[in-house]
């Protein structure tokens, strides 16, 4: 049985209503054996994901993060993070449903996972991912604004603040 | 003559939703002799609203009993910046906002009093009103002609309030939902006989039979059972099919219904089988209006659920696992010493996904878990164990006292979700004596006391208007039930196979209980709809904005389209009151002496390792203490030993819940 890697997204914003796996959208080092779909749980505000994956960090798979992502200006690390991945572990992409007053959005999001100091640290990116401040833009078609909420976290947990529409 | 002094509280509306916010005129209240301007001025300057009112400042109890009264109390109630009251004991002065609001869904107007006190070294800016929910904190706001709430996060500090993006909700009357799981009983052994008009029931006509004797259903149950009926899962599978279930299933067919009085003759599971004379009293059913006047009154003033089906075929602790968790985590037999270990010395009984307490907790919602221990006698203190407190994160030392609901419930009461469990009696001799569960070894007047007693706070409190309550039983207990338990949607949560026994696939419902759903928003009458425990975490989350916990919850009905338009102004406030216990205090004979050992399984063992749970919780949590604790309750063989050392611990409980 490949290890566990769990990564938390705490929704403190109350707008996060789902979150489901990208089929197909798993990159792992190669050699390394690996579950798909990662189990994804709910409990309240805490969202739960757990990838079976043996750990080995390649430059393949931050590359193909990084491409995914769009580079620095929308990837962020809580913890070791900073500029892009040299290498990562695995990635893959999750798709995030927000519902808000204004309306709803979907949008991907990558998460990698590396090593950072002594641990595994998790990346996220995408193009909703804002690492100048920090923070998440989504764009809410039917009005044209924008839910931005704050990104805080650790190595292997995040917290999406109270949010704002812009 | 200098004017007033300013005052300043600034408002930034990060939800885009505030289109207007307008001083409500004649609304200012401020300490007598203080000089003050009206009206307030309000300007926007993009997101933020700054509102200064005009005047000097004094601190005054008549201003903060005036916003107290206005706002609604303490639930409707905030300060971002306080020290630690939850209302204000004295303000400044306050004043009412209208605040408009417009959302994708629909409008909304709405009033907010906005107050300034004074703490420590700064003058705060309390708000209040219908819309404040201090819970979370937030503002709830009717939209779309109140079909809709709009739900705004609140922050802030001592004059500056943020409301962040706001999310839209479906509106419900149902704030404080509660449950009162009893033992042991089906739909027909209580409610057959009730002459509810419209319910699915036994009659006369229905019989089972054994060894060639037909044994058909009568009206008039005996108070007590002479021997406790077997239901554990292959007991379970007899009574539905006649037939055993194979090893690793599926589970046998056709399912008839045919097999109880044969396993009531023949099972010892539970202990001896009947002599022979008893055995049709497993087909019996109370004579409702006469035998169970409490539920009577309340499944013909309220909504009886006459099919509302246990969640699994099986005994007490995998359904009761059900109505925490919409999974038993492959559980499907009571538990065995050795399962028990390992699960309550590490941290309890936990489930894939978590149950729905950790669910309310991981949403910052509020619950509460009370116990009956009303009646105080030999072996009674084991009884006082709510088999809730077996669940990781949940704390013995946390479960409250039922005598302590009337008056906590007209004492602000917060808690979205409670869960009450009965006083189970005296397990340590097995006769299940004065408990409240309605244990068949029991008679059915302490659960009749304990409905009437949880009705009736409820019934009388504040939080009234605001309820719903679920009165549900945990299984059958053994007893004959006529309606055929079909196909259910697992839970699909990656349920462990270690603790799966038989092999079964939870894609069958257990045997049909009883079930009661109590509400000012619900009609008098029989509701058809198909149920298990599920439907109460269905429920729940629906009304609670929570996700499902597994696809058993995800599937099962819920019960809000029961709900009414309007609130009912007919509900009784009192109930009957219960019929006497028949049996007299000498005709409990002891099941068992206390020198008999403790069994393998059952409720005694569970019992047991949920106290040795909570005394590693209460240690000092060191490995080394943690394995002389284990060491200890080892040694524990009998049931006199178990009843002492129960009785030990539970004195620590004691002290604990007293110091917090």
């Amino acid at each position: 049985m490949p290890s566990s890697n769990v990564i938390r997204f705490t929704d403190e914003s109350r707008t996060l209503t789902h979150i489901t796996f990208v089929p197909g959208s798993e990159v792992v080092t190669r050699n390394q054996d690996y579950l798909t779909p990662p189990k994804i749980t709910q409990s309240g505000r805490v969202f739960t994901i757990t990838f079976q994956a043996d750990r080995h960090n390649s430059a393949d798979v931050a590359e193909a993060f990084n491409t995914r992502s769009g580079g620095e200006a929308f990837e962020y690390a809580a913890d070791g993070g900073g500029g892009t991945p040299k290498e990562l572990n695995f990635c893959f992409s999750l798709e995030l449903t927000f519902n808000t007053a204004q309306g709803r959005a979907t949008e991907s999001l990558n998460v990698g996972q590396g090593h950072y100091a002594l641990t595994n640290n998790w990346w996220l990116g995408g193009w909703i991912v804002s690492s100048s401040d920090r923070s998440l833009k989504v764009p809410l078609a039917s009005t044209g604004q924008t839910l931005v909420l704050p990104l805080s976290g650790s190595n292997d947990s995040y917290t999406f603040g109270p949010g704002s529409i812009d | 003559m200098s004017s007033p002094s300013s005052n300043v509280l600034t408002i930034t509306d990060n939800s885009a939703t505030i289109t207007n916010m307008s001083y409500v005129e004649g609304s200012a209240n401020v300490t007598p002799k203080q000089s003050f301007n009206t009206p307030p001025s309000i300007q926007k300057n993009g997101k933020v609203f700054t509102i200064c009112f005009e005047c000097d400042r004094k601190g005054s109890s008549d201003v903060a009993q005036a916003f107290n009264s206005s706002s609604g109390g303490v639930a409707h109630e905030y300060a971002a910046y306080r020290v630690s009251d939850d209302v204000p004991d004295k303000l400044n002065f306050f004043f009412t906002l209208k605040l408009d609001f417009t959302t994708a869904q629909g409008s909304g107007s709405a009033t907010l009093n906005v107050g300034q006190g004074h703490t420590g070294t700064r003058n705060n800016w309390w708000i209040g009103g219908a819309i404040v929910d201090s819970s979370r904190p937030g503002l709830v706001v009717p939209v779309d002609n109140t079909a809709f709430n709009l739900n705004i996060p609140v922050s802030g500090d001592v004059s500056e309030y943020t409301f962040s993006a706001g999310t839209i909700s479906e509106a419900y009357p149902i704030k404080h939902i509660f449950v009162l799981m009893l033992e042991n009983h089906s739909f027909d052994n209580m409610l057959a006989m009730s002459g509810i008009p419209g319910i699915t029931h036994a009659t006369t006509a229905n019989s089972n039979s054994y060894n060639g004797q037909s044994y058909a259903v009568t009206k008039g149950a005996p108070p007590t059972m002479p021997t406790d009926p077997g239901h554990e899962f292959p007991d379970v599978a007899v009574q539905l099919t006649g037939q055993s279930y194979p090893p690793g299933g599926p589970y046998p067919s056709p399912i008839n219904n045919s097999g109880f009085a044969s396993n009531y003759a023949t099972t010892t599971t539970e202990g001896k089988a009947p002599d022979s004379g008893d055995i049709g009293k497993i087909m019996a059913c109370f004579d409702t209006p006469s035998q169970l006047p409490v539920l009577y009154s309340l499944a013909t003033q309220y909504t009886v659920c006459d099919q509302w089906f246990s969640s699994l075929p099986g005994p007490t602790w995998p359904n009761r696992f059900f109505v925490h968790g919409a999974s038993s985590n492959g559980l499907d037999h009571s538990p065995s010493t050795a399962e028990m270990m390992e699960w309550e010395t590490v941290a309890g009984f936990s489930y894939p996904n978590g149950s729905i307490f950790d669910a309310l907790k991981n949403d910052g919602t509020t619950f509460r878990l009370y116990n009956d221990k009303s009646y105080a006698a030999a072996g009674s203190v084991p009884g006082w164990i709510p088999q809730v407190s077996s669940l990781k994160g949940i704390y013995l030392t946390q479960v409250h006292d039922l005598a302590d609901f009337a008056a906590d419930l007209r004492n602000n009461f917060k808690a979205r979700y409670t869960f009450i469990e009965p006083g189970y009696g005296d397990v340590i001799t097995g006769t299940y004596a004065y408990g409240s569960s309605q244990h068949p070894m029991d008679d059915v007047y302490g659960g009749e006391k304990l409905i009437k007693q949880v009705y009736e706070a409820i019934r009388n409190s504040p939080v009234w208007e605001q309820s719903l309550l679920i009165i549900t039983y945990d299984e059958h207990g053994g007893f004959y039930d006529s309606v055929t338990p079909g196909e259910i949607v697992p839970p699909n949560d990656g349920s462990s196979t270690k603790l799966n026994q038989y092999g079964f696939r939870f894609d069958r419902l257990g045997v049909r209980v009883p079930a009661i759903v109590v509400s000012p928003w619900v009609n008098a009458g029989v509701d058809n709809t198909v149920y298990d425990h599920s439907s109460v975490l269905s429920t729940t989350e629906k009304l609670l904005g929570l996700m499902p916990l597994t696809d058993r919850d995800a599937a099962a009905n819920d019960l809000i389209h029961l709900l009414r338009s309007d609130a009912r102004t007919d509900c009784p406030t009192w109930l009957p009151d219960p019929v006497e216990p028949i049996m007299s205090k000498q005709a409990r004979e002891p099941v068992f002496s206390l020198q008999d050992p403790v069994p393998e399984h059952g409720f005694l063992p569970g019992v047991l390792h949920i106290v040795l749970k909570t005394e590693i919780e209460m240690s000092d949590g060191s490995a080394a203490t943690r394995e002389a604790l284990i060491a200890r309750f080892k040694l524990i063989q009998t049931r006199g030993q178990a009843d002492a050392y129960i009785r030990e611990v539970y004195t620590r409980v004691e002290a604990v819940r007293a110091a917090n």
